[in-house]
Formats: structure tokens, C-alpha cells, sequence
């Protein structure tokens, strides 16, 4: 072999060298990128995935999707910007959980043109800035939408000033995502804790279920109820219908003087504001569903004006209610004091809760201390017995200075107690009732449901729920209280922590001093070293 | 081995005594406690949300291509121009052992000014300890994973600057090499920053490119996990692979040399 050709032979051996480096690199950085270890130094491993999240997620029956549509970009506020980081770290978590069925995670951006295998077009998602949970078998559920909203004109006078960075603090309020929101310097709330791992386990257990056969919620009508559909700021339910519709669950409306039977599909009843007497036929329907079809049944029932002696108490729903263990008596709760009414509005604050035994619907809003926004209440107390089969527990109250007033129709304003026939503040206003489990059993009464009654309808009005952030915790609350998977999860919050700087310009001038310290400890070994070279 | 401890011992004594490194790092230092000691006091109006420390890590690794030149450009350009390298390699040490010696040193030094910039949290914590403390440099986790983070960047940069003084005579060459290349891998992370792979499952080739370039287009995304006290273990053998692959094609570059 001549030279020639040894050199071009070590030629080509060494540039196969270096497709085979390449290659091989290539190869290996493939097979990394498959580990999804990770080490999380923090204490109590608060960004790994609880105990009791991945408890949970074993019950998972089919794969869920998480897609998320929300960019990252430095252009957002910081509130979202800080929303999709701690999301990510969360993200992370759920994808490497070891878990029967996987949790796959989408980032995907909607205006980029699908590939061929798209799931934006599997689920028909066509929006950005969403965070939606979605399954096969039980279509998607949106968690998180964000309406990138530019703030309001500082001049203009006849509007409050929004910037775009409190109107985003207030999309990421709303999602129920972040708590314990306290003010920081300059005024900014700021969130205490990320409640992120337990918001996407309660969509993840509620897609990851077998399908439901059950997921209509009616709304009666025939005695003058508010409807779902209505979008009038005081009658409507229609801000109420879109949290349900959020959670894949249809809203229809039933006249229960038309039909024999509850319709199979029905999760739910609601009844939101009844004006009118509710027939006996109605009443056994009710109580059929609520007895024997493990129904939900949510009743708003406001102050009656207008009632002749001869109308039954309740709107004919009394004897339901005892049965239930609630009384519901048509009185007018009172608060002479001022401070506890909005200034603006003339909204009643309600601000008290059941300490003793928090329930699922109000344990946030009590370590939140949320007010509801409601307006004129009657009372719904629990008449609890040892023999009956079910259990109420009475959840919100008016303020200690109020009472209720019997026969309030004929008292005059501002009225006298009347010790005798009013019933002493606080008083309850929101109450529950459900099956004790040993004695429901005895009386036959193993499906039975569970029923909810609100004191004033007003309470879940369209115009309540856009203002009262209370209103919409508690509405948020009774979705998932209705929910067929209902558990309220007990996944403890990431406590987060917040970076703040608070220096005179003096104390940073002597910062300075400090910093040049390291720079000329540096340039003077140069000096010495220099020095050293010439003089050895 | 022992030929390896020889040209380490060798290499760094040349750093140290080295008047070219001493003024980089003067500079880098400056440039970076200045941009730090700025940085602290407009952080209640910025919109940095991952932990303070992780500014001067972020600092630190876009900060590399104007260092890391200094630190590399002499290793083997210096003694290819001196005719210094064919003595060299007739020690007894092999071409990786010679490739290894030299990036072990630039990375001792890098990780030393690393040290150093690290210095300033320490140096505020020092004179205002309350301060320091609502900023979160008590917190452990987070100069764990910021050291980690300048560490594995630091072994791939360095390997970079290696193989470029590898490539050529001129020092300046070899530097300004080193820089655009570093430059340019700096610049496909922060591109792709906010773009997550699915890595599971690619399922065309131009997401197969991509989950085989690792952490070349995802680092910046995992930095956000070291932040905050996260090992990410895939980002560490990405970046080991990184290494390996540069210091291999400059070891097959020195080989090449020698015939």
C-alpha cells in the first residue's frame, strides 16, 4: 500500500470515529431522556407528589390526559408566568407518578399547524390558555381558562382602574388554584399556598372513574324559579350553569307537574328560588328521588311575602324537610347593625361558620374567611334526633346581632324582639342533610341521597357569583358536593415562598463596597502572582 | 493515571500563574456583582419568579462564553504554536489522559470563579442577614441546585473550549471558537425555553432529532427545577454525554496530531 492510500484510509477511519461519537452520543442522549428521575432536595419533598394524591390516583380505572394551552411567555403578567412554573414543577410530578393508568401531559400551542396524530383535534380544543383535564371515555373538563385582558384607563374616571396584572391575580384567584393571598409590599396580594396538587386530582379522579350514566343537573320550573338560562344579573343561574358546564355536567329544566318518574340521567335537582306552592305529586317525586335514587337535591328558598294562611309552609315542602330533619321556617333574618351590609350594593354579609365540625363545602371559605354575598335570608335549622336516619349539620350563620323575625310581614321596621317568637342570631342560613349509615340502613333507606338548603336564593344569582368571590368558593363547593365522585380531597397545599427585598439606598451603597471585595480580591492575587513571576 | 495528575498539576499551575485568567475573571467578577448587586434591588419590581440565588446562576451560565474562551483557549493552541505539544506526547500519557488533564484544570477554574460569584449572596448574607433571609439564600436546596447546575454546565462548556483550542494554532482562533459555539448553544436553549417535548412517545423525526439533542434545547427548562432544589437526572447525563462527546473528538483531534 502506498502512501498515498494509508493516508487517505486514516482519513476515513477517523471520520468513521466521529460518526460513531456522534451516533453514539445521540444514541445514549435518546435513552436519557427516557429517565425521569429526579431528586427533590426540599424539605418533606413538597414538589413530589403527597401520599395521600398518590393513594388516590390508584384507583385511576383509564388514562388521563392533561393539555395545557397556555403559553409560556416572559409577555405574560407575573401572577401567570408564576402560575405555569409552579403548574410545571406539579406537572412533572404527575407524569412520573407511578400510577395504574398513565397521566400524559400536553403542552400545546393552538396556533401552530397539527401534526398528524393531533390531540387538540382528539379533543376538539381549539382555545389557548387553557389547562383541561380529558379522557377518552369521560370527554374534558376545563380547569383553568385565562382571558388575557388589557387594564383599564387610569383616566377614565367612570370606571375603577384594573391593570392587566390584577385583573390576571383575580383569573388565578377565581381558578381556586392559590390560597392564604396576603398583601405584600406596595399593596399586591401575593398567595400563600398552591392548592394545584389537589385542584388536578379532584379532575383526574372525576375523569379517570368509569363513565357516569348520571350527569344531568335540572332545575325545576313551573314556581317561578330562577332558570339556568336566565342571564338577568339578579334572577339568573346562568353564571351557576357555566361552573357545572365546566365540569362536563349538562344542565337541563324539569316541570315536575308534567312527569311520572325522575329522568335516569339526573345527578341533581335544583330548585333555586320557588314562588309558587309545590304539589303533592311534586313533593313524593322529590321524595323518591332523594330516598331512593341517591339523589342530590339543593334547595334555595327565599323569604315568602306574599303567602295566605291557607298556604302550606315551605312552599309545601315542609314535611320533606322534617323528614330530613330541617325546618325552614318562613321568617326574615335581621341585622341592625350596618357594618355588616356592602356599602354599595346593600348585599348581607355572611360570615359566620360551623366551627366544630367543618363540612367539605365551607373548609376553605372558614380558613379563607370568605364572605357570602347574600340578600334577604330566612332561616334553616337542623332539628337533629338520635332515632332519625339522617343527620343535618348547619354550616353558615347570620351575624351574632341578628335574629330572625316571625311574621315579619306584619312587623314594622326597625322591628322589636320579640323573645318569645323570634329565634336569636346567629342564625343558620346554609344546612345540610345526609343518611346516617346505621340507623338509614334500619329504615330501609340505603340509596338514599343527600339535600342541601340555602336560605336565599340570591346567594347563587348571576350578579353574586361575578362579585362575591365568597359566593363563587361556595358555588364551586356545591358542584363538587353534587358530583357523583364527590370526596373532598384532603391532598395538603405547597406552602410557597415568597422573595421580598426591603433596603435603604445606603445599606445598597454599602452592598456595593461589599460586592467589589471579591473583583479586587482577584485582580490583587493577579498583581502578587505578576510580581511573583518577575521577582523568582 | 499518573501521566493524567502530571498534565492536571501542569495545566493548573499554568492557569494560576497565568496573568490572561486573572484579568478575565477581575472583569467576569466586576461585570457579574455589579449586574447582581442591581438585580437585588429592583427584584421587588422584576418579574423573576424563581428564587433570587438562580439569578446569579443564570448570570453565571450566560456569562460562560465570555469566561470559559479565557480559560481553554491556551490548552492546546498555545503549545501547538510553541511546538511544545509533540514533547507532550511523548510523555507517557495517552491522548484522552492529555484531553482529560487539561479540561479537568479549566473546569477547576471555572467552578473556582464560580465560587467566587457565589460569594455575593454569602457576602449580603454577611452584612444583612435579615435581608438575605427573606431572599431565600438560607435555603439549602437552592445552592445545592444551583451548584449542581454550574457544575454540569460548567464540564460541557469547558469541553467545548477544549475541542475548539484543539481545532487550531491561534489562540485568538480557538477563543473566538469557543465563544460562537458556546454562544450558539446558548442561544437553541433560550429559543426553545417554554417549548416541552413529549418525550414518551416522539412521534415524527423531527421530534426524535429533538429528544436526541437532550438537554442542548431543554436545559434552560430544567433549569427552572434546579432553582428551586430539583435534580433532574436525565439534564446531568445529557449534559455528562455532552462532555464525553466533545472530549472524545478532541482526543481523536490530539491523536490525529500526532501522526
Amino acid at each position: 500500500m502506498d502512501f498515498k492510500h494509508a493516508k487517505r484510509n486514516r482519513r476515513l477511519d477517523l471520520w468513521i470515529v466521529v460518526a460513531l461519537l456522534f451516533s453514539l452520543s445521540f444514541g445514549i442522549n435518546f435513552l436519557v431522556s427516557g429517565i425521569d428521575t429526579q431528586i427533590d432536595l426540599s424539605p418533606n419533598k413538597k414538589y413530589s407528589l403527597s401520599r395521600e394524591s398518590l393513594a388516590l390516583l390508584n384507583k385511576m380505572d383509564q388514562p388521563v390526559d392533561l393539555i395545557i394551552t397556555l403559553p409560556e411567555k416572559a409577555s405574560m403578567p407575573k401572577i401567570i408566568q408564576r402560575f405555569t412554573h409552579d403548574l410545571d414543577l406539579l406537572l412533572d410530578a404527575f407524569e412520573r407518578a407511578d400510577t395504574p393508568f398513565p397521566i400524559r401531559v400536553h403542552r400545546m400551542d393552538v396556533h401552530t399547524p397539527p401534526s398528524r396524530e393531533n390531540i387538540l383535534d382528539r379533543y376538539k380544543i381549539t382555545q389557548p390558555n387553557l389547562v383541561l383535564a380529558a379522557s377518552p371515555q369521560n370527554g374534558t373538563r376545563i380547569i383553568f381558562r385565562y382571558k388575557e385582558e388589557k387594564g383599564s384607563n387610569p383616566y377614565d374616571s367612570s370606571q375603577a382602574f384594573r391593570s392587566t396584572e390584577s385583573l390576571a391575580r383575580q383569573a388565578i384567584w377565581e381558578a381556586g388554584f392559590y390560597s392564604d393571598w396576603q398583601e405584600v409590599k406596595n399593596g399586591v396580594m401575593e398567595p400563600g399556598k398552591f392548592r394545584g396538587e389537589e385542584t388536578l386530582m379532584r379532575y383526574i379522579l372525576d375523569l379517570a372513574s368509569p363513565a357516569m350514566e348520571r350527569r344531568v343537573v335540572y332545575f325545576t320550573r313551573g314556581h317561578g324559579e330562577s332558570s339556568p338560562q336566565d342571564l338577568d344579573p339578579r334572577e339568573g343561574n346562568s353564571v351557576f350553569r357555566g361552573l357545572m358546564e365546566d365540569r362536563n355536567i349538562k344542565v337541563a329544566t324539569l316541570d315536575l307537574g308534567t312527569i311520572e318518574r325522575m329522568p335516569n340521567d339526573a345527578l341533581a335537582l335544583v330548585i333555586s328560588g320557588p314562588k309558587a306552592i309545590f304539589q303533592d305529586k311534586e313533593v313524593k317525586l322529590l321524595r323518591n328521588f332523594l330516598n331512593q335514587n341517591r339523589g342530590r337535591v339543593l334547595l334555595a328558598l327565599d323569604p315568602v311575602e306574599e303567602m295566605a294562611l291557607s298556604d302550606r309552609p315551605a312552599l309545601g315542602l315542609r314535611p320533606l324537610l322534617k323528614e330530613w330533619g330541617i325546618r325552614c321556617h318562613d321568617m326574615l333574618v335581621f341585622d341592625p347593625k350596618r357594618e355588616n351590609f356592602d356599602l354599595f350594593s346593600g348585599a348581607y354579609f355572611l360570615r359566620t361558620y360551623q366551627r366544630e365540625a367543618s363540612h367539605p363545602v365551607i373548609k376553605n371559605l372558614m380558613n379563607e374567611g370568605f364572605s357570602i354575598l347574600a340578600d334577604r335570608c330566612r332561616p334553616v335549622e337542623i332539628e337533629n334526633s338520635t332515632q332519625s336516619p339522617f343527620m343535618g349539620q348547619e354550616l353558615i350563620f347570620s351575624s351574632r346581632d341578628s335574629w330572625a323575625l316571625s311574621s315579619w310581614t306584619e312587623r314594622s321596621f326597625p322591628p322589636e324582639k320579640n323573645t318569645l317568637l323570634d329565634l336569636a342570631g346567629p342564625v343558620p342560613v346554609l344546612s345540610v342533610s345526609q343518611p346516617n349509615p346505621k340507623q338509614a340502613s334500619q329504615a330501609g333507606l340505603t340509596a338514599a341521597g343527600k339535600l342541601m338548603v340555602l336560605g336565599s336564593s340570591k346567594i347563587l344569582s348571576n350578579e353574586k357569583l361575578r362579585s362575591g368571590a365568597g359566593n363563587q368558593a361556595l358555588a364551586r363547593n356545591i358542584v363538587y358536593w353534587m358530583g357523583e365522585n364527590n370526596e373532598m380531597l384532603d391532598v395538603p397545599p405547597r406552602i410557597l415562598q415568597s422573595y421580598s427585598v426591603s433596603m435603604s439606598k445606603n445599606e445598597f451603597e454599602l452592598l456595593f463596597y461589599y460586592f467589589a471585595s471579591v473583583p479586587l480580591m482577584v485582580l490583587f492575587s493577579g498583581i502578587f502572582v505578576s510580581w511573583l513571576r518577575k521577582e523568582l | 493515571m499518573n501521566g493524567y495528575w502530571h498534565i492536571l498539576k501542569h495545566e493548573l499551575f499554568g492557569l494560576f500563574i497565568s496573568p490572561s485568567t486573572y484579568v478575565a475573571s477581575f472583569y467576569f467578577l466586576s461585570l457579574l456583582g455589579i449586574g447582581f448587586r442591581f438585580f437585588i434591588e429592583g427584584f421587588t419590581n422584576t418579574a423573576w419568579i424563581l428564587p433570587p440565588l438562580s439569578s446569579l446562576v443564570v448570570g453565571l451560565t450566560f456569562g460562560a462564553p465570555a469566561l470559559v474562551p479565557f480559560l481553554t483557549m491556551r490548552s492546546f493552541a498555545e503549545e501547538r504554536r510553541l511546538g511544545t505539544l509533540e514533547t507532550l506526547m511523548s510523555a507517557p500519557v495517552g491522548s484522552f489522559g492529555l484531553v482529560l488533564g487539561k479540561w479537568t484544570a479549566a473546569l477547576f477554574f471555572f467552578l473556582i470563579i464560580c465560587a467566587l460569584a457565589l460569594c455575593f449572596p454569602l457576602l449580603l448574607w454577611y452584612g444583612f442577614p435579615e435581608q438575605a433571609v427573606s431572599l431565600g439564600f438560607n435555603v439549602l436546596e437552592h445552592w445545592i441546585g444551583g451548584c449542581a447546575f454550574l457544575a454540569i454546565f460548567g464540564a460541557s462548556f469547558t469541553a467545548v473550549g477544549i475541542f475548539a483550542s484543539c481545532l487550531t494554532k491561534n489562540q485568538m482562533v480557538a477563543g473566538m471558537l469557543t465563544f460562537t459555539l458556546l454562544t450558539l448553544y446558548l442561544a437553541v436553549m433560550a429559543f426553545t425555553f417554554g417549548e416541552h417535548q413529549n418525550i414518551s412517545s416522539p412521534s415524527d423525526l423531527n421530534q426524535f432529532l429533538q429528544v436526541g439533542l437532550g438537554s442542548l434545547n431543554q436545559g434552560l427548562n430544567k433549569a427552572q427545577h434546579f432553582a428551586v432544589g430539583i435534580i433532574d437526572l436525565s439534564t446531568l447525563l445529557h449534559q455528562a454525554v455532552l462532555t464525553f462527546l466533545f472530549l472524545g473528538l478532541s482526543a481523536l483531534q490530539v491523536e490525529r496530531l500526532k501522526h
